[in-house]
């Protein structure tokens, strides 16, 4: 809900729906408006993350689960983590991918 | 060698029958031989899109069926001599359509000596779908400044990485390019609507045009025109731009800064970002 507490920051102010058309008094009342595209981008941005996770479609390589286990059965001989908290994820950018390996460690301070 | 290029998108209504015909319009303007294939089988329209709806006696699925040979199923184009229309059927069901079929109606269509061949995809992700993008080497992802469409679009790029046969055969990808229709400058520099460079950060596919919001793409199918012919209009200028670059030409992309932006759109553009 973090996200939402920051689309309300950077609406400024009480959210309301200017619909005089293009009078003096939209254009002055124009920075209150709420920026409903960048609440679009961020949404997109979560759900197709997940989309793409669980598509098996080529845009993710199909070796990720092999090496998801593999990275799982490495990471469990040095520290017991559940196999949930290794999570491997693939990052397209616009030159190449990248693939993130996220492991948390219960506890690891006091290990 | 015929170059194949599916015009795609996943969701409707986002213009890929209108970028169909507008580019196949385009590329035979610029001398190319060219035929543009509708793969919508039961909501044939392109037809409508392109004018020559009375002329429509064979269609792709007669073909296919071996009912009619594809020489009578295409229709020349009454303003291209260069350009070809091959109708889809309105009677039969989409599961008229096989895999060998349509791979037998592209290889004549190449050995007849077209340079392109056009395939305007059905909306959805199913057989229609699938088949107007399975022999594609080039694929242009129709896209609106909009949430639905974006994630459709994105879905399509994971099918056409995985579903066609250069997907399916190992060799090289299809070529992937963004297409924005729909788009409107003054909304999105009111942070009302997606940006061009929100939509690539999200798809991370190459740009290839952006074709603005206009009441002239509903007056062009209105009358049977592809919206590439209409006179003076942005849209028909994006259209030609598209078609450009699509042929290796470098061209800026255009109209996609808000027209004449007033003095209190300019004194308050840095409150709204």
């Amino acid at each position: 809900m973090s996200r939402r507490r920051k689309d309300g920051a950077r609406a400024a102010g009480p959210v309301r729906e200017v619909s005089v058309s293009k009078s003096w008094l939209d254009h002055l009342l124009f920075w209150r408006k709420k920026q409903t595209a960048q609440t679009a981008k961020q949404r997109l941005m979560a759900v197709l993350e997940a989309e793409r996770a669980t598509r098996g479609g080529a845009r993710l390589p199909d070796y990720l689960p092999a090496l998801q286990r593999e990275l799982v059965r490495v990471v469990s001989k040095y520290a017991k983590v559940p196999s949930k908290e290794v999570r491997v994820r693939v990052e397209r950018r616009r030159h190449g991918d990248g693939v993130e390996l996220k492991v948390e460690v219960p506890g690891a301070a006091g290990a | 060698m015929a170059e194949i290029i599916v015009v795609t998108s996943g969701k409707g209504g986002v213009g890929k029958t209108t970028t169909s015909a507008s580019i196949a319009t385009g590329l035979a303007r610029r001398g190319k031989k060219v035929a543009v294939i509708d793969f919508d089988v039961g909501l044939r329209n392109l037809d409508l899109i392109m004018g020559c709806e009375r002329r429509v006696v064979y269609d792709l699925v007669n073909v296919i069926h071996d009912e009619a040979r594809l020489s009578q199923a295409l229709i020349k184009d009454k303003h291209s001599e260069n350009l070809h229309i091959l109708a889809a059927s309105q009677t039969r069901d989409k599961e008229a359509l096989t895999v060998d079929g349509v791979k037998r109606v592209l290889d004549e269509l190449a050995q007849m000596g077209m340079e392109y061949i056009v395939c305007d995809s059905p909306a959805g992700i199913e057989t229609g779908a699938l088949l107007a993008m399975r022999f594609a080497d080039e694929a242009i992802v129709v896209t609106n400044p909009e949430v639905s469409s974006v994630r459709d679009s994105d879905r399509i790029l994971g099918m056409l990485a995985s579903k066609t046969q250069r997907a399916i055969d190992g060799g090289d990808p299809v070529k992937e390019h963004l297409l924005i229709t729909r788009y409107s400058p003054s909304r999105v520099a009111e942070g009302q609507m997606l940006s061009v460079e929100d939509i690539e950060d999200i798809l991370r596919i190459p740009l290839i045009g952006v074709v603005p919001e206009s009441e002239s793409v509903l007056k062009a199918s209105n009358q049977g025109v592809p919206a590439i012919h209409l006179k003076a209009s942005a849209v028909s200028e994006a259209y030609k731009d598209v078609v450009r670059r699509f042929l290796g030409e470098g061209r800026e992309m255009r109209f996609t800064q808000p027209a004449r932006p007033t003095f209190f759109q300019r004194l308050f553009a840095r409150a709204g970002t």
